[in-house]
């Protein structure tokens, strides 16, 4: 992550290597009947390598979409400023208007033409020649061939997104944004998506909440918490946030299990306690508290212990925490 | 200057958006045929019933330049203009149907500039009214033909009521994506303006009290002076009793400031799309 020392003047030339880079990059929104501003984005710091995945991470209303609209030139920042394939957002938003490819889920497209009209229409506006040949073969790797000609609004959930991947796809953009591209849309249809994106080579910038998706997909993760970069890194590195935690799955028989859960919620180095119906959830500091831990649950009938191996979802739950 | 290659672009977006807003039109054949065609007739069908009744009754009877003789052609106008009036309404209806279908993003993030997004709906519009304006305007014509001059005058402040109906819907499209509750204020004085414009009935029929209100109009005046060019093709004397310095004034300023108004509003607040939301 880039620090306010080492940013660079606006003229200065871009490293080749970053394709996205933000500098100070600020939003406040005005609130309706309110004096103060919400800061939408804090001074964001950001740098994209060329053909990187690069996954943003963060809870609702963090920000993430707001960095998107910013960078693909739908918004203007309050302060600060971004270059996106070297050019300056708000100097020379018709380059990178060319240059990108929006993708919010599965919207951006018309559900009352069908899925040929609207790849089409997108062709021609983005200029495109010869659409007929490269619609044709898009559709077909991504397997729409035989609803082409059917209007979207019959088309299921996972269709719909294809068919807005098929759009930015068609316009062979330098770099994919993509904002929640795959919620909603069951595993198989994920893992197609994913591998297909996989396959593509290009750079992709990706909000998701989907840890199963960014872990499968990014090269880095940027965590955004209210408006703030809280970590930039490798998924490898997230994960040895909570290296050394250890989650645990216990049963216990149901008279008891309001004693266990008083019990467990006095000992330090338990976090992260939850109940979801027969099950008590929670994660031990280290694997040294195993001893303690026995101790205090050897008093109660426990019926079921499991030990569960540590996902970017508890990165995720832990930062947003 | 403007490159041939990115003329040759432009007209290609043009077209595009043009061949899809067509295409959702007709989607729905039946809304298309009572909205756009239907529903102008309607409002047109009971002060033809009425005037039909008051110049049965006393066919020497006359209100300003309206007579047994010519209320038909006047309606006739009428009807052409509620046909304009659509732009006004269906340039906001088209700005809101692309924010809620959350499409407006997908072409603002496209390399369209913002006119041809604009030029885009306009001759969409413009190719979906034109069909029954052409058909009633040319019936008006056999009915109440003019000289060549006269009906080029016609034409022309039919075009700048065009032009001043194409301004006004612009400026509720833009309100209805970005300021929905200026929007709703600026309808209603919309609405008002529609109603106090004499596009049916003549201004002589209102009590003098609405009557100053009406003169104080500007929507008035260029209706009034598609009538007041026709009648004169018809019957030039009384005619040119009724045309004023203020009708040209209103009629020529209106055609030449209302655009540039609704263009730095549009331009104003386009910029602005998306905050709106928070």
């Amino acid at each position: 992550m880039t620090t306010n020392s080492n940013i660079p003047k606006e003229n200065e030339a871009m490293d080749e290597n970053y394709v996205i880079e933000t500098f100070n990059l600020t939003k406040r929104y005005k609130l309706r009947g309110k004096a103060e501003k919400l800061t939408a984005l804090n001074s964001i710091n950001l740098k994209v390598k060329e053909g990187e995945i690069f996954g943003l991470l963060g809870p609702n209303g963090a920000g993430k979409t707001t960095l998107v609209s910013i960078l693909t030139t739908l918004l203007q920042p309050t302060e600060g400023y971004a270059k996106v394939l070297g050019r300056n957002i708000l100097k020379e938003q018709y380059f990178i208007k060319k240059n990108v490819g929006l993708m919010l889920g599965s919207d951006m497209i018309y559900y009352r033409l069908t899925g040929y009209r609207n790849l089409k229409f997108f062709c021609k506006i983005y200029n495109i020649n010869d659409y007929e040949k490269k619609i044709k073969d898009m559709v077909e790797i991504l397997g729409l061939t035989s609803k082409l000609n059917q209007l979207v609004e019959t088309y299921s959930s996972g269709m719909k997104v294809k068919l807005a991947l098929a759009r930015i796809l068609l316009i062979d953009p330098k770099i994919l944004f993509l904002d929640e591209p795959m919620l909603g849309l069951d595993p198989k249809i994920s893992k197609s998506i994913v591998d297909i994106l996989m396959k593509l080579n290009k750079t992709i910038f990706l909000t998701s909440h989907q840890m199963n998706i960014v872990e499968s997909l990014c090269d880095r993760i940027a965590f955004l918490k209210e408006g703030k970069i809280i970590k930039v890194d490798s998924k490898e590195n997230f994960k040895n946030l909570i290296r050394g935690e250890t989650k645990i799955q216990i049963n216990v028989s149901e008279s008891r299990k309001n004693d266990l859960v008083k019990t467990l919620n006095n000992l330090e180095f338990v976090d992260n306690l939850e109940v979801e119906k027969e099950n008590i959830n929670f994660s031990l500091r280290s694997k040294s508290n195993y001893p303690n831990l026995f101790e205090v649950i050897n008093k109660f009938p426990i019926t079921k212990f499991k030990e569960i191996e540590t996902d970017l979802e508890d990165v995720f739950i832990k930062l947003s925490n | 200057m403007v490159s041939k290659k990115s003329l040759r672009i432009n007209i290609r977006q043009i077209s595009a958006l043009v061949e899809r807003n067509l295409y959702l039109e007709v989607r729905f054949k039946l809304h298309i045929l009572f909205t756009r065609y239907f529903s102008p007739f309607i409002q047109i069908l009971m002060p033809l019933i009425i005037f039909n009744v008051i110049f049965t009754i006393r066919e020497d009877y006359l209100f300003g330049y309206w007579t047994g003789q010519n209320y038909i052609l006047f309606l006739f106008i009428a009807f052409c203009v509620q046909f304009l009036r659509k732009i006004v309404l269906n340039f906001s209806h088209l700005f809101s149907r692309e924010k809620f279908w959350k499409t407006l993003q997908a072409l603002m993030v496209a390399p369209v500039n913002r006119y041809v997004l604009l030029f885009g709906f306009l001759i969409a519009e413009i190719i979906l009214i034109s069909i029954p304006f052409i058909f009633f305007f040319i019936i008006a014509y056999i009915l109440f033909q003019i000289p060549i001059f006269y009906l080029f005058l016609v034409i022309l402040s039919f075009l700048a009521l065009a032009i001043l109906f194409g301004s006004l819907g612009l400026i509720l499209g833009i309100l209805i994506i970005t300021k929905e509750g200026i929007y709703s204020v600026f309808n209603l004085g919309l609405t008002l303006l529609f109603w106090l414009s004499c596009m049916s009935y003549p201004l002589q029929i209102f009590p003098e009290i609405i009557q100053s209100i009406i003169l104080l109009n500007p929507i008035y005046y260029f209706i009034d002076l598609i009538r007041i060019f026709w009648l004169m093709g018809l019957d030039y004397n009384l005619a040119i009793t009724f045309l004023t310095p203020t009708h040209i004034i209103v009629v020529v300023g209106g055609t030449i400031i209302m655009p540039i108004i609704s263009v730095y509003f549009f331009n104003t607040f386009y910029d602005k799309f998306g905050i709106s939301g928070y």
